[in-house]
């Protein structure tokens, strides 16, 4: 594709500030070198590999303020292409708090026909020396107008289609801090500023996960393995780290043969790649699995028809008991639950 | 154009095919548990209707590129009892999709009756885009999600194909009496919603607690 338009913005956080500066940057002239480190950053971020997102839209109008600027940028003439990326820029800045570091947004447009790509950076700015070797002694400059490529804090997000009504509508972005604890910092990229949402929604995620655990029960064999996706099934469900995808599920709690085979139940690679918050009561009523914490550490899970069967539950609210019955077919000795 | 529109749709008709048998099992699962549901089901766009779409010279502009821009290539219906179940059936849609566009589709004038549905365009979530409909780069980007009432969908079902599409050329006693149908169609969902009222107040909702000393 065509390097077709390429801005940088200076941008420094502005979210709890009363009185805003305006970001200063504006076109930039693309040479060999600018375009080769470009597409370094590009073959890095491994978009095709990244989680993608949908754009949260008005669905009376069809709108969105960052998707509408985003093609304005990328379909607009230079001057209303401008007023799109500084447009771009501002609500980047009301959108990042003092937690993150100012940076250098850089709006970027391929293009190839009628169609355009969209790639969105910030690349967090560092303070770096420089040794300056003048007649006299040499000196180190402290510079401050330096931004890192390779920083963990970068970011980006592509978008590509044609100017149509139908396009631009989901993408894929590239963001470390999406898993952070704290909800309202790591959502500031997504959510505040590109106004997205991840495109498997929590309760389809979670569904596809518990179904997913109950296919590769039902294939494996030994009980050893049936007991790793036990523990595994317990573990998330008490993980305070609600994001998770197929994936990560795999990766986090199963291994061996277990693990393989849960990967190889997942059809489609968008499905195994795809993250979403982990919702514990479609997940209970999906696996159709229930798991009881008893006084003084007694874990009693069991398969939701057998409740009312062979599991009893009797009373009401703080004072609801639980009877179980059964024939003892295996055991284990543990140090923990799971 | 249509020749090569022709080829191009039927060469993607059993993808489409695939795409909303996987919709139709997705909303299955979604409203297992969900009450008064009368049918759920998907469907692929047939050739013909495509093709009557893609160069339907009422739509203004013309579609660039049909193939991606017409919605309803895949599209799917939940068929519920009563009104007051759309809101609910809309919630739990807008919880597993993200929707793009919602209208709620009936006569323009209150003294009119005519077709009532509501409409979702929703984007293609990523675990029904199989690795072939990701690699083709050119399907849709979205489904089309139907909302209506047992007598909603009894008005417009049976008529669809035939005065939907030819409603200038019907004659006036025939629009009237498609407008009688509507009506009843209309006034048996509001009477069938106070029926609920009062059935749901008098057997389904939690007695009072027992405040008495």
């Amino acid at each position: 594709m065509e390097l077709f338009r390429l801005h940088a913005y200076s941008v420094v956080p502005q979210r709890t500030i009363d009185e805003t500066e305006a970001p200063v940057g504006g076109a930039v002239i693309v040479n060999a070198e600018l375009r080769s480190v470009m597409d370094a950053n590009m073959a890095d971020a491994r978009f095709d590999q990244q989680p993608l997102v949908d754009f949260d839209v008005d669905t009376e109008t069809r709108t969105n303020e960052t998707r509408d600027a985003i093609m304005t940028f990328a379909f607009g003439e230079p001057a209303t292409a401008k007023a799109a990326a500084i447009e771009l820029a501002d609500r980047l800045s009301l959108a990042m708090d003092r937690r993150s570091t100012p940076c250098l947004f850089v709006p970027v447009v391929l293009r190839n026909g009628a169609s355009c790509r969209v790639i969105l950076w910030i690349f967090p700015r560092e303070d770096a020396l420089q040794l300056r070797q003048s007649a006299g002694a040499p000196t180190i400059e402290v510079l401050t107008d330096v931004f890192s490529q390779k920083s963990k804090h970068r970011k980006a997000a592509r978008f590509e289609g044609r100017n149509l009504k139908t396009e631009f509508l989901q993408g894929r972005v590239l963001d470390h801090q999406a898993n952070a604890v704290s909800r309202d910092f790591a959502d500031f990229w997504v959510g505040r500023f590109l106004l997205c949402v991840l495109s498997m929604k929590d309760d389809a995620g979670t569904r596809l996960l518990a179904k997913t655990i109950r296919q590769t029960y039902d294939a494996l064999e030994s009980s050893q393995e049936r007991e790793q996706m036990h523990s595994a099934v317990v573990a998330i469900r008490h993980s305070p780290q609600r994001r998770v995808s197929l994936y990560t599920f795999a990766e986090r709690y199963l291994d061996g043969e277990p693990k393989a085979a849960f990967i190889k139940t997942v059809k489609h690679t968008q499905a195994l790649s795809s993250p979403f918050n982990f919702n514990r009561d479609v997940f209970d009523e999906t696996l159709q699995f229930r798991v009881f914490e008893l006084e003084r550490g007694i874990f009693v899970s069991s398969p939701l028809p057998e409740i009312g069967e062979s599991v009893k539950i009797t009373g009401a609210g703080e004072n609801r008991r639980l009877t179980c019955q059964g024939r003892i077919v295996d055991e284990k000795l543990r140090t923990r639950h799971a | 154009m249509p020749e090569e529109l022709i080829r191009a749709y039927r060469e993607r008709e059993p993808l489409l095919k695939s795409t909303a048998a996987m919709l139709q099992q997705e909303l299955q699962e979604i409203f297992q548990t969900t009450e008064h549901i009368d049918r759920i089901s998907c469907r692929a766009k047939i050739l013909k209707s495509f093709l009557a779409k893609a160069t339907d010279v009422a739509n203004q502009p013309g579609y660039e590129d049909p193939l991606r821009e017409i919605e309803d290539q895949i599209a799917g219906r939940v068929i519920v009892f009563f009104l007051s179940d759309i809101p609910d059936i809309r919630e739990k849609v807008r919880k597993n999709f993200t929707p793009v566009e919602y209208r709620k589709r009936r006569p323009a004038k209150d003294e009119e009756f005519g077709y009532e549905s509501e409409h979702l365009i929703c984007v293609m979530p990523p675990h029904l885009q199989s690795d072939e409909w990701v690699a083709r780069g050119d399907m849709p980007a979205t489904f089309e999600l139907q909302i209506r009432t047992i007598f909603m969908h009894a008005y417009a079902e049976p008529q669809h194909d035939m005065a939907y599409k030819a409603v200038a050329e019907l004659p006036s006693e025939i629009r009237r009496e498609l407008a009688w149908i509507a009506a009843s169609a209309w006034g048996a969902d509001q009477a069938y919603e106070r029926f609920w009222v009062w059935y749901s107040r008098k057997y389904r909702e939690a007695p009072e607690p027992n405040t008495a000393p």
